[in-house]
């Protein structure tokens, strides 16, 4: 890894509104029961009434600039992390170029990425810390994602619930200049054979006039299954050699927030000790998409959340990963 | 660039059917009356014809060319480092949820590969592929071969942006080498002026209104004309001269040096006024594209500088320049030497 940066800022925007996980698990056909509240670990999420994406986005923007001490008119890129569709259909429109206008950031050009999910964030980072390094330019970036959930659509199967989804969006600053929360390592890798494992199969090319596919689904045959949690620990290990660290050097691990059992079949298959992985937004958030990290991150580097030992605020590195519901995998560390 | 990288291999795929234009016009009830006093958008679009997909999805475009631009090379794909998608218009799934790099790393068994799709530029997603994949080529040493691929297919009854073009279906691929000495290219340069992006766009079912319900005309490209022509019509020579100037300065070059331009198949006056307001002598231009199939979005860059090279137009040491613009706004350079 040739080039580097660091992190800035980190802000995230919600709806004011939320509405409790059990009520919307109900009203899309999910059978409720404690066991069920248990394993997704998810009590309320956050809903956009009327608010879009892109206004979601611009706020998150403008909060991690100012954190960030930037002027719009200093980025010389922004990179568009989300997942769920916008306004207009990607990629024939991207939500980024609004977002540019309504910040004034005049000197940058626009770049989002289709595909990487929960795992949009990590593409994010790696696409700015090589852009970035290539050019001139100051050398700073604006990466953002935000996501609003198709209507009727906030259970990620509700036959048998896999997750339940908020909306909100996130962004973070990053400069090849920032002298800390540096970026030291970072691997990605994508398995095409899960491209289709999580998609709207309705209201594209394929299915046109499908109006009752148009939503979100994960096969469960291919997600989640024990092989993807291998292959992020995998992935994780590798990284950690990469850096010549062992998994207990590890501050905190900053994961994506599915749900319970997503997080602990991680844990589980990765062998980190019990309490190992940072508590995070999942309970008054669920899944925000590839916007989960960037939450988890602010936190972590805000030193909000327990760390593996249960003392908050060491200075070890953060390992942020997520499986991306095995397509796109992607791990990052990051100093504190 | 500060390490060489090359195209090693470029290749597209027309479907074999086709229509002519005339017959496309009549069927999307194209007016016959002149755009002005010297333009007649049907006679003088400057399109005879154009290639038409039937019963392949955009991903299955993208795929033949994709298998065409590795056979050219011949190149296992198992050694493709990284998969670039820039398909710009309706793929086979909603988007951005889903592209099309993920299933074409699958079928051609790349498995070392990175599979990822940009979603931004419009017809200069080429060269937002191109500065993504270079940077990255870059930055990581173990990155060495990129396959960049599109597969665009018009929906149903939307193959003309009146008064732009005619769009033709068709599949893109190139492939970039670090190290390789042939069309080395020597840098790119992307400018997005976002205050436009609401000059082309796709609705969706997610951008239908209130009770509409699904139908495939959601998924064709609307324009707003006004804005067009007040906003990107007023800056578009201007944005032009500013990327191709910036990617010859970072090549240390001018558009003196400058042998051959690869420009969009839009339109005969698009092409006469690109060259007509840049002071570009004609003859550097190539056209040959236009009549026969159209407007392949933003494999026109791949079929024409393929096609451009194939007949001579481009020899060996040539300095290329590949430029177009695109929904976004965004415009795009990219200086290359043959």
């Amino acid at each position: 890894m040739a080039g580097s940066l660091g992190i800035l800022a980190v802000a995230a925007a919600l709806p004011e509104e939320t509405r409790p996980a059990a009520e919307l698990l109900r009203e899309e056909g999910a059978s409720v029961s404690p066991a069920l509240l248990e394993r997704l670990g998810v009590q309320s999420v956050h809903l956009a009434r009327g608010q879009t994406a892109s206004a979601l986005a611009v706020e998150a923007a403008r909060r991690a600039l100012d954190a960030a001490g930037a002027d719009p008119a200093s980025l010389d890129l922004i990179v568009d992390y989300s997942t769920l569709p916008q306004e207009m259909l990607a990629p024939a429109w991207n939500m980024s170029n609004k977002i540019q206008a309504e910040l004034g950031a005049k000197n940058a050009w626009t770049v989002g990425f289709s595909g990487a999910g929960a795992s949009g964030l990590l593409l994010a980072l790696d696409c700015a810390r090589a852009v970035l390094g290539a050019d001139e330019g100051s050398g700073t970036a604006l990466l953002l994602g935000a996501d609003v959930t198709i209507p009727g659509n906030r259970v990620l199967n509700p036959e048998n619930p896999v997750a339940v989804m908020g909306d909100g969006a996130s962004a973070v600053v990053v400069s090849r200049a920032a002298s800390k929360h540096r970026v030291i390592g970072m691997r990605l890798r994508t398995n095409g054979a899960n491209h289709d494992a999580y998609r709207i199969e309705g209201g594209g090319m394929t299915n046109p006039l499908r109006e009752d596919l148009y939503r979100l689904c994960l096969d469960p045959a291919r997600a989640p299954e024990p092989k993807m949690f291998q292959s992020l620990a995998a992935l994780c290990g590798d990284l950690l050699a990469d850096s010549r660290l062992r998994r207990s050097d590890l501050q905190q691990v900053i994961y994506t927030d599915i749900s319970n059992e997503d997080r602990e079949s991680l844990r589980r298959i990765a062998e980190i000790a019990p309490g190992g992985m940072a508590v995070t937004g999942l309970v008054r958030r669920g899944h925000v998409q590839a916007s989960d990290l960037a939450f988890n991150l602010q936190q972590a580097l805000a030193g909000e959340v327990e760390s593996p030992n249960g003392a908050a605020g060491g200075r070890g590195p953060l390992l942020l990963c997520s499986h991306g519901f095995g397509f796109t995998f992607g791990a990052a560390l990051i100093e504190r | 660039m500060n390490k060489a990288i090359g195209i090693l291999a470029q290749a597209y795929y027309l479907p074999a059917a086709t229509r002519t234009a005339a017959a496309i016009f009549q069927a999307e009830r194209i007016p016959g009356t002149p755009l002005a006093a010297a333009v007649d958008f049907r006679k003088d679009l400057g399109i005879d014809r154009v290639h038409v997909a039937e019963g392949q999805e955009p991903s299955a475009l993208g795929l033949e060319a994709a298998r065409r631009a590795l056979a050219q090379a011949s190149l296992d794909p198992r050694e493709l480092d990284l998969i670039v998608d820039y398909t710009s218009i309706p793929e086979d799934f909603v988007a951005p949820t889903w592209a099309a790099a993920g299933q074409i790393q699958a079928a051609l068994g790349a498995e070392r590969a990175l599979a990822v799709a940009v979603n931004t530029g419009g017809c200069a997603s080429y060269h937002v592929a191109l500065k993504y994949a270079a940077a990255r080529m870059e930055d990581d040493p173990q990155c060495r071969t990129a396959l960049l691929f599109s597969g665009n297919k018009a929906p149903a009854s939307n193959r003309t942006y009146y008064p732009i073009t005619l769009t033709c279906d068709s599949g893109g691929a190139f492939i970039l080498k670090r190290g390789e000495e042939r069309r080395t290219v020597r840098s790119v340069e992307v400018s997005t002026l976002g205050e436009l992006h609401d000059v082309w766009w796709v609705p969706g079912l997610g951008g239908r209104k209130p009770g509409e319900p699904a139908s495939e005309r959601l998924l064709h490209m609307h324009s707003d004309m006004e804005r067009f022509n007040s906003g990107v019509i007023k800056i578009n020579l201007f944005m032009f001269r500013k990327v191709m100037r910036a990617a010859l300065k970072r090549a240390g070059l001018t558009m003196k040096d400058v042998n051959c331009y690869i420009y969009p198949s839009f339109s005969t006056w698009d092409q006469k006024s690109f060259c007509t307001g840049l002071g570009i002598d004609p003859a550097a231009l190539y056209t040959d594209g236009l009549r026969g199939r159209g407007h392949l979005q933003e494999n026109d860059m791949v079929a024409n500088y393929q096609d451009a090279a194939d007949s001579g137009r481009i020899k060996q040491g040539d300095i290329v320049m590949v430029t177009t613009n695109g929904a976004g706004f965004t415009w795009g350079a990219a200086v290359v030497r043959h």
